[in-house]
């Protein structure tokens, strides 16, 4: 027998209400989009079995409601998170505007020991509609990714499948990278020692 | 609770979870798995959930941290249920030693049993959700339920209808447990705790509305099925508890998770359930939300919000011949609202059954849900004005009721003009919104009307009807009816010049309202004129009410007659009749501007008007003079005499009138052919009252530019057509002699030119001579016989002796000086092409 170590990637996806979170996850996850707005409360989240280099990896991804009044026990659950997902909206500005302050939401909420190397991936979702709704171009994105500190860029559409897999490609290799660079932090050490500690109480029963 | 301490026990917690999972993994991922030992490591970190010191908000922290840790067990009995076989396992957990730490690992195997190939998954789930009810603490409970939402979320049956039944009866159950578990929170602990109870309870509303996110997950469940068998008894659920907190939350969750089409299609039982809710509840924050909804709905997906109103009346139709049928026999539920398929009404009905069954509704409240209503209707029915209407018949009805707070209706008064403004639709509000308006304080009224009147000008919208004009002032009621500039106009006619308390200085707030007010004149039109000046008529009616300050709105007026009546003119189409009236109507309104100048109301405001009130006369002596009424011409210039005499008193004003005057009468062409002997009353009047003037110079200006009007020349560009048999040919301009009498000229410029010299200072008598030699050299181009080279000369003669006394270097006299050699610059250059000029001696 060999070691199996499991991994789990941690997902968190942030946008303003009604960017598509909901239906980009169901379409990457299912296979499944539909034009009815179910607003997401709270946490929820799918998971999805994937093969990365030839490596076994469940992705748990976290969808999030765009309207901050229903996090009622707030946000715990951005905590040990390998990479975050900032949607918005291409048809509309405001969304655009608040993807930095969702970021630093999340850099302050989650902890994160290192910001400027945790993985950020920027989504501009809806480019199915029409041209003359269309409120961010592909240049003002690319302003806004530069801003973020060149993070990766994907201009997708959860109702006709487009760049969904490519994107989520993405974030599932950073997770993992991200993943595997903490694996030998002091989290894992700190619990050696103490197991040292705690072996004779617990031999007991 | 100490919130340090607090903190200080999770930091603890967290710690031992982080290395009893670490221990865990280890023992998992090891070459020989100990899976009891992970067990036991996953118990140990699991007994920290047993804790009762954390707040919500921190034991979610825990909770996190330890579903994190237990999706480790979870993949691992996935990949090895081969060699652990979990129906035992499942048994084998249930005697761990503590209820919450049990519950969690039987939980999380189980949830691996469900998903494997043949489990009896509904026993399965019918067990772990029995076995839930082990655990009765509130805070415990409920987290304890929502990991086993979480957990089976993704492993539910669905495939046939009973076991869609069976998982909908599962997650139902687990709401309904869990919403008791809630509820009960609040009756915890001492009653001084109260406060945070409340707040802990806010915090924990997520875990009992997940459930409901669960089911509207569900893609199985379509909108009949959700009416049938969903709602109504989520809904009973939500009316039983009795606990505001937890209707006013779950009825915005259901708001919020299920689509849009399911809420249209079961508004009724929806809006019935809400009148049976507890006191407290917050009625305007569910109907608002839910109105928000549809009308984002609407925003969102117009075509197809009208597929599904128009299947939702048929569907209506056909429910409703089916209750015809069924009549005799269920007599009692008849007695339900008749309920229509039209949202509108739908929402308007059940705002009166709410006033009817809720008297604890406050006015706030109310006032909110009717906005929401009229934003509803103006986006699902925006040509429905009677709606509207209605709305504000509701509304009026109830403010009658009150005489508090009345500020809180402001939104609702706006909402018809700022929401999607439509002009229309604002000149369809009938008495309903006019005396909902006028029964609000002043300040709101007036604000509101200068709101709309903004809109109106931004938009340019046009008012071309009697009815539209009438609205539309009917709409700015408070401007007309204001108690302080009534007031002081039946002061001071009464009490005539003694206006000490009507200071005419108003704030710049009401100046800015009647500003806009006059401008709202131009957005008076009629392709016929006459028409048009019928509208002018009615917009004068309202503006005549409001006191003095007709003095903002009657010039602009009196502008649109002129306008009037040289469009008319243009084209020909001037009728006599007609134009008495026009006349009347101008003079009428002008009358009653210069009463407030008489009266002394404006003080020193008041010459500013008089002069505005005589120029306006002069436009109209003007048009008409060009229109060919040449007697009602007369009339106006001697009209615009008599309030020069009357009304002008300040002699700098004197003097500016004065130049209107002669750049007026300068402009006249028919009354000079037509009656010369009334013109030239005219202008002797007018030469006259320029040497009457307060000061010399002003004197001696006036009447040197006077001489003019006895010398009317119209210079001809090539293209312009000659009517005129007096056209002469000089050189080889063209000009048309109007008027030319060059002994008045003459004696014009002697006049001035006396009344420059016996300026007391000889620089100003200086500068004056200058300007009369200027104004003789045009006479004398144009061929004034009277004004010959010797008369130049003199005048030349004269300058140049004045600047040899005063003496050239006097810097008093460096501007006279200089225009002198400009003009001796000139007699030069003329003298190459005007042989006359040679004669002009120049030193
Ligand atoms: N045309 C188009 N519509 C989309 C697309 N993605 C989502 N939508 C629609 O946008 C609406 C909102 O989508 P959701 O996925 O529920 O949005 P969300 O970001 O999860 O919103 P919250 O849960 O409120 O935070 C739904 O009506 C979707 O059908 C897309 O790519 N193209
Ligand atoms: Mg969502």
């Amino acid at each position: 027998m060999s070691s199996k170590k499991k991994t789990i990637l941690k997902v968190i996806i942030l946008g303003d209400s009604g960017v598509g979170k909901t239906s980009l996850m169901q379409q990457f996850v299912n296979r499944k989009f539909s034009q009815q707005y179910k607003a997401t409360i709270g946490a929820d989240f799918l998971t999805k079995e994937l093969v990365i280099d030839n490596k076994n990896v469940t992705i748990q991804l976290w969808d999030t409601a765009g309207q901050e009044r229903f996090q009622s026990l707030g946000v715990a659950f951005y905590r040990g998170a390998d990479c975050c997902v900032l949607v918005y909206d291409v048809t509309n500005n405001k969304s655009y505007d608040n993807v930095v302050s969702w970021k630093d939401e999340f850099l302050v909420q989650a902890n994160i020991k290192n910001p400027e190397t945790f993985p950020f991936i920027l989504i501009g979702n809806k480019i199915d509609v029409e041209e003359n709704k269309r409120q961010i171009n592909n240049k003002k994105a690319q302003q806004l990714c530069a801003q973020l500190g060149n993070i990766p860029y994907f201009e997708t559409s959860a109702k006709e499948a487009v760049n969904i897999d490519q994107a989520f490609d993405v974030v599932a290799r950073n997770a993992l990278q991200q993943e595997e660079s903490l694996d030998f932090g002091d989290d894992y050490t700190d619990a050696i020692n103490i197991h040292l500690d705690g072996e004779s109480s617990t031999c007991g029963c | 609770m100490n919130q340090a301490l607090d903190s200080k026990t999770l930091e603890d917690s967290l710690l031992i979870v982080k290395q009893q999972i670490t221990l865990m993994r280890k023992c998992l991922e090891s070459k020989n798995p100990q899976f009891m030992d992970a067990l036991k490591h996953a118990s140990t970190f699991l007994s920290e959930l047993r804790t009762n010191k954390l707040s919500p908000k921190l034991y979610y922290e825990l909770y996190v941290l330890v579903f994190d840790g237990l999706a480790y067990l979870s993949d691992f009995l996935k990949e090895s249920h081969q060699t652990n076989h979990l129906a035992d396992l499942y048994e084998l957990v249930q005697y761990a030693g503590n209820i919450v730490p049990r519950l969690y690992l039987m939980i999380t195997i189980g949830s691996v049993y469900m998903s494997i190939e043949n489990a009896p998954k509904l026993e399965i789930m019918k067990d772990m959700l029995e076995m839930s009810a082990g655990v009765q603490d509130p805070i415990r409970g409920l987290f304890l339920r929502y990991y086993l939402s979480q957990k089976t979320k993704e492993l539910l049956p669905t495939e046939t209808e009973s076991e869609l039944k069976e998982t909908i009866q599962f997650t139902i159950t687990n709401f309904i447990e869990m919403n008791k578990l809630w509820v009960r929170l609040k009756h915890q602990g001492h009653s001084s705790e109260r406060e945070r109870r409340l707040k802990e309870r806010k915090e924990l509303q997520i875990l009992v509305g997940s459930n409901l996110v669960r089911i509207s997950q569900l893609d199985q469940i379509d909108k009949f099925y959700y009416k049938e068998s969903i709602l109504p008894k989520v809904l009973e659920q939500i009316v039983q508890c009795k606990d505001s907190l937890a209707q006013e939350y779950l009825l915005d969750v259901i708001i919020q998770v299920f689509p849009d089409e399911f809420h249209l299609l079961t508004l009724d039982d929806f809006l019935q359930s809400t009148l049976h809710l507890s006191e407290g509840f917050s009625m305007n924050k569910i109907l608002v939300t839910l109105i928000n909804r549809l009308i984002d709905f609407q925003k969102r997906e117009p075509a197809n919000v009208k597929v599904i109103i128009s299947e939702l009346s048929t569907l209506t139709l056909q429910k409703d011949e089916h209750e015809e049928n069924h009549t005799e026999e269920s007599d009692s539920e008849t007695t339900k609202p008749q309920t229509s398929s039209n949202l509108f009404e739908k929402f308007y009905d059940y705002s009166h059954l709410l006033v009817e069954n809720k008297p604890e509704l406050n006015f706030k409240d109310l006032s909110l849900i009717l906005e929401a209503i009229c934003k509803l209707s103006l986006s699902y029915y925006p040509q429905d004005y009677e709606n509207i209407n209605k709305v504000f018949g509701f509304a009026l009805a109830l403010i009658h009721q009150t005489t508090q707070h009345l500020e809180i209706w402001e939104p609702l008064l706006k909402t018809p003009i700022c929401y999607n403004f439509d002009p229309k639709l604002v000149l369809s509000l009938d008495d309903n919104y006019k005396q909902f308006a006028s029964a609000l304080p002043t300040a709101i009224q007036s604000a509101n009307a200068l709101y709309i009147l903004e809109k109106f000008l931004e938009q340019d919208v046009r008012l071309s009807t009697v009815e539209e004009v009438k609205t539309l002032y009917e709409l700015l009621a408070v401007w007309f009816t204001s108690e302080d500039s009534s007031d002081s106009n039946t002061n001071s006619l009464l009490f005539g010049t003694d206006s000490s308390k009507n200071e005419p200085d108003e704030s710049p707030e009401v100046v800015s309202q009647y500003e806009a007010l006059a401008k709202s004149i131009h957005l008076i039109h009629h392709t016929n004129p006459y028409k048009h000046f019928e509208l002018l008529e009615i917009a004068k009616s309202f503006m005549s009410k409001s006191g003095s300050r007709v003095r903002y709105t009657y010039p602009t007026l009196l502008f649109a007659v002129i306008k009037l009546i040289r469009k008319l003119t243009i084209v020909q189409k001037l009728n006599a009749l007609k134009l008495k009236q026009f006349c009347q109507f101008f003079s009428a309104t002008n009358t009653e501007l210069l009463t407030l100048v008489s009266n002394g109301t404006l003080q020193s405001e008041g010459g500013v008007l008089a002069q505005t009130c005589m120029n306006l006369n002069l436009s109209m002596a003007l048009i008409l003079d060009q229109s060919s009424h040449i007697d009602l011409s007369y009339e106006f210039f001697i009209n615009s005499f008599v309030i020069y005499e009357e009304s002008i008193v300040d002699s700098r004003l004197q003097f500016q009138c004065l130049l209107s005057i002669i750049g007026t009468l300068h402009k006249c062409r028919n009354i000079v052919n037509g009656n010369e002997d009334n013109f030239d009353v005219l202008i002797s009047k007018t030469a006259l009252y320029g040497s009457k003037l307060l000061k010399k110079t002003d004197q001696c200006r006036a009447v040197y530019l006077a001489s003019h009007l006895w010398w009317i020349i119209e210079e001809l560009d090539e293209e312009d057509e000659i009517e005129s048999e007096t056209a002469k040919t000089s050189e080889d301009e063209l000009q048309v002699v109007i008027k030319t009498d060059n002994k008045k000229v003459l004696e014009c410029l002697q006049k001035s030119l006396r009344i420059a010299d016996s300026c007391l200072e000889t620089n100003v008598s200086l500068e004056l001579f200058v300007e009369i030699l200027s104004r003789s050299l045009y006479f004398f181009i144009h061929g004034n016989e009277l004004i010959t080279i010797k008369y130049l000369n003199g005048l030349i003669e004269l300058i140049q002796n004045s600047i040899l006394t005063i003496g050239e270097e006097n810097t008093s006299i460096d501007t006279p000086t200089k225009h002198f050699q400009r003009t001796l610059e000139y007699i030069r250059q003329q003298a190459q092409i005007d042989s006359r000029f040679e004669e002009i001696k120049d030193r």
